[in-house]
């Protein structure tokens, strides 16, 4: 080399002559130095070694020249001829030349004339779309891991299964669950064309023999590619039932791939895909048995957790209390509101009972502290125990004296507080109440002008404390009133601000359903409580019931109430 | 509509109205012992009744005592027509409740009874329930589809909730009620699958080929980054106490109390007026309460006053200075 550098040299010459008079078809020639030097190499040279396809155009849209980088990408281009592929207009272009993806600029030359400089890109893309179909994937698995553990009841879980990979994976999916307990096959699979979500049963024995699909795959728990289906085979990988759907989406090519559950027998996947669409690659292989894999962990917690439920909810059939009955001279209407079965069993309960004296029968309400199976099944315990003295004929303070009986030989950690009272109801209509409160938050009633007083207790709790001995009290209530019993998970419910509910509350709230049925009176007292909470969670298992008294000749009109001047609070639209 | 079920209205209304349970049953008994179809007497008798109701609570006529004995006999009345009205077999199933936050029970019990009358099976939830409980019963239920209810638009965020939790576990909802605005414009905006006028068209549409089984979660709201509404509402008694401050002082304690409920009520529907991204909710409801106030002889630059105090403190909170403006302009 002279040292000389071409471009460095050009610009000094730049300033002498127009630049364009310096260039013959379309590239610049190096500026001849003031010294004669044998030329060694020429630009031509340079351009035939770039990697980067140079096509010159003429003004009228004709080659003039193209060096060896664009005659690979372009072989049908030739000096002197058209070519329409690259535009002549515009400075980039992107497209594609046979299998090659380009990227193009457009300079403007001398004269007119104008050269593509055309990169070849296929690699980079390749590199780019793989790393996008990766994310993609690594984003359908996520999302759909994210669905499976949200289901467990076994019916969706499977309708997930079979629809979730429909645009990801393939056109139609089935998922085979074996059973050894009744020998049966059960497939779901989702539609190839629009029809609703499939399931057929069969026989596990023929399909456990079978020499490819879904038996076979059971028995070698290997996955299985048929990168090209014909309508016999296809008959053997899918149910009968569905072969004439995928017929007609023209299936091509399968994937059958195991559902690892740590069970006797795996599920087992299908993935069927049309003529459409392309064939399995590597990637979505892998993908599926990704797929598989989150599938199996689903299905082992859904099956896991159906075992679960269905004995807590045996248990919470028997805790959940029955319908009041009807009573003789008076009208009950209870709400109860369980705090979730998530968080265990609640220890509330209530009922009402009969006694063996006629036109007398008796309620109970009460609260085992805590939560938990041994909770609930001592709360049902000490209903059973109450609800067994009353039809004995006890007294309530007898009864009561029962219960804590009970609790000396049991769990000394359970504690609970009750409620348990006999209404007998007079000829003229007014009722007589004797009831023993232990420790419960005392009942409220109502006269029928709608004032509400508080009773009070001072007995203990029922712990199981060998000699405590329970007091009764006797109320009478005229036609009209109304006795209200309440846990106290009504007065202590916190809202956001951690303030309670409250007696006051309770008590003002009580006023203002003066004259309302009783099923609506406790309704009300609910959805007060509720309002009042906002989105404060309930932590507390409520329980409103509500005695009412009713007038001698039953009518629950009482017109004379609904228009008396009852002490509601000024009301407001709950909104615009 | 027909004639012999109109007819009885004013009748049924008489006995509702009087909490008179026998007199309704006995009537609705007899118009079903005629022959009129259970889903005719409900949407021709008992929801007209309802709004007769509604409105005679709205404007002072019936006490709120007298008008949820009206609703309680209405509910009895509808449980009688369910169980009277044969159900064919269902191909689907449906879980209706309310949205948190709204109370009108009734509306999900008589949805179900007339989408039962139609083959799809229906569970109600009780008024009250939230997304939590939707959230972890849902999975569970055999519900290939959710209905939510919403009379008042202050629980749309509560519905958004609720719609999130079912979606999120791939089950559609469909919503309805006047909560969601004229048309349903909010349906979008709670995230909704679907939106439907009546209970006709709520059955026409889960029963409709275009009904996913399957859907996706719910789209995200763009407009709330930071759950704004969310800062408003926690910001409810602060904002009222100062509004009430500004206010210039009552002497008349109801009056008092339906100022302080009714700010309480305008916090509220401004979360929510932010929370949809439509200042019309706020500016309707300002309207309303403007009138109230002037029944009450409270002067409308009060409530401007208050709405200013808001301002002042909500000055962090994008969009809320705007909607205030917009609103105080009505007054």
């Amino acid at each position: 080399m002279t040292g000389q550098h071409p471009s460095g040299d050009e610009r000094g010459s730049n300033t002498q002559e127009p630049a364009a008079e310096r260039r013959t078809n379309g590239f610049k020639p190096p500026r001849v130095p003031d010294e004669p030097a044998p030329p060694m190499w020429s630009p031509g040279e340079v351009l035939e070694h770039s990697d980067t396809g140079v096509v010159v155009f003429t003004p009228e849209g004709t080659v003039c020249y193209l060096n060896a980088a664009a005659e690979r990408l372009l072989p049908d281009c030739a000096v002197g001829t058209a070519h329409p592929i690259p535009p002549a207009t515009g400075t980039s272009w992107q497209g594609e030349l046979f299998d090659r993806r380009v990227r193009g600029r457009r300079a403007v030359l001398g004269n007119g004339h104008y050269a593509w400089y055309i990169q070849d890109t296929t690699a980079e893309r390749r590199r780019e779309d793989a790393l996008l179909a990766e994310r993609r994937r690594k984003v359908f698995l996520a999302e759909a891991g994210r669905m499976l553990s949200a289901t467990t009841h076994p019916r969706r879980l499977t309708d997930l299964v079979t629809t979730l990979p429909a645009r990801e994976l393939a056109d139609w999916v089935a998922l085979s669950v074996p059973s050894m307990e009744d020998g049966r096959l059960r497939t779901t699979y989702a539609p190839a064309t629009g029809t609703p979500i499939a399931r057929v049963t069969s026989g596990l024995g023929s399909a456990w023999t079978a020499p490819a699909g879904v038996g076979r795959v059971l028995r070698t728990r290997r996955q299985e590619l048929h990168p090209l289906m014909d309508q016999a085979l296809l008959a053997r990988l899918v149910p009968d039932e569905a072969v004439a759907d995928l017929v007609a989406v023209d299936a091509r090519c399968a994937l059958v791939v195991p559902v690892p559950t740590d069970d006797d027998a795996p599920s087992v996947l299908t993935f069927v895909r049309s003529a459409t669409s392309d064939p399995f690659t590597e990637e979505e292989i892998s993908l599926a048995v990704d797929y598989a894999e989150r599938v199996g962990i689903a299905l082992r917690t859904s099956r896991l957790y159906v075992e679960q439920d269905r004995r807590t909810m045996l248990l919470a059939q028997a805790l959940v209390p029955g319908p009041l009955p009807e009573v003789p001279g008076a009208r009950i209407a209870a709400r109860y509101r369980p705090v979730a079965l998530t968080d265990g069993l609640g220890g509330d309960f209530y009922a009402v009972h009969p006694t063996p004296v006629d036109g007398t029968w008796a309620f109970s309400i009460g609260d085992v502290c805590g939560r938990g199976t041994p909770v609930g099944m001592f709360s049902s315990r000490s209903l059973l125990i109450l609800r067994t003295a009353a039809s004995a004929g006890c007294a309530p303070a007898h009864r009561m004296a029962l219960l804590d009986a009970e609790m000396t030989l049991g769990d000394p950690s359970l504690v609970l507080t009750a409620i348990t009272g006999d209404c007998s109801v007079h000829p003229d209509g007014s009722a007589r109440i004797r009831l023993t409160c232990a420790g419960h938050p005392p009942p409220l009633w109502m006269d029928p002008a709608g004032r509400v007083q508080a009773m009070e207790f001072t007995d203990p709790l029922v712990a199981g404390i060998p000699g405590t001995v329970f007091g009764e009290r006797e109320l009478a209530l005229a036609p009209g009133s109304t006795l209200l019993l309440y846990s106290d998970g009504v007065t202590e419910a916190r809202d956001a601000d951690g303030e309670a509910y409250g007696v006051q509350a309770l008590r003002h709230d009580l006023a203002s359903c003066a004259g309302m049925p009783v099923d609506a009176l406790v309704e009300r007292l609910e959805q007060r409580l509720m309002v009042r909470l906002g989105d404060a969670p309930v932590v507390d298992d409520v329980v409103l019931l509500a005695i009412h008294i009713p007038y001698r000749d039953d009518d629950e009109t009482l017109p004379t109430l609904v228009e008396l001047d009852c002490p509601v609070p000024d009301e407001h639209p709950d909104g615009a | 509509m027909t004639h012999v079920v109109s007819d009885e209205l004013d009748l049924f209304l008489a006995h509702i109205g009087r909490t008179d349970e026998v007199g309704a049953l006995t009537l609705v008994r007899n118009l079903l012992g005629k022959g009129v179809p259970g889903d005719e007497v409900l949407t021709d008798l008992v929801i007209p009744a309802l709004r007769a109701v509604g409105e005679r609570w709205a404007t002072g006529e019936w006490t709120v005592a007298r008008e949820h004995g009206a609703s309680h006999v209405t509910g009895r009345v509808v449980h009688l027509i369910a169980d009277a009205t044969p159900r064919p077999s269902s191909a689907s199933r449906i879980v209706v409740c309310c949205a948190q936050g709204d109370w009108h029970g009734l509306a999900s019990t008589i949805l179900a009874a007339l989408l039962r009358v139609r083959g799809i099976e229906a569970m109600v939830l009780p008024p009250g329930t939230g997304a939590g409980e939707l959230a972890r019963m849902l999975p569970d239920s055999e519900a290939d589809s959710v209905a939510i209810g919403c009379m008042v638009s202050t629980a749309l965020p509560g519905a958004r909730a609720m719609v999130e939790v079912a979606r999120r576990v791939g089950v559609p909802v469909l919503v309805g009620g006047p909560g969601f605005g004229p048309d349903g414009r909010w349906a979008g905006m709670v995230g909704a699958n679907g939106w439907a006028r009546d209970a006709r068209q709520a059955a026409d549409m889960l029963a409709g080929p275009d009904w996913p089984t399957i859907t996706t979660p719910a789209p995200r709201l763009r407009h709330l980054p930071d759950a704004t509404h969310d800062g408003v509402a926690l910001l409810r008694t602060p904002l009222v106490a100062a509004g009430m401050a500004a206010m210039v002082p009552i002497e008349d304690e109801r009056s008092e109390t339906t100022l302080r409920d009714g700010l309480v009520t305008a916090v509220d529907t401004l979360a929510v007026s932010l929370f949809l991204d439509d200042h019309v909710l706020f500016v309707d409801f300002t309207r309303w309460f403007a009138d109230v106030l002037t029944h009450r002889h409270v002067p409308r630059q009060a409530l401007a006053a208050a709405y200013r105090a808001f301002a002042a403190r909500l000055a962090h909170v994008p969009g809320a200075g705007a909607t205030l403006r917009m609103a105080g302009a009505v007054l």
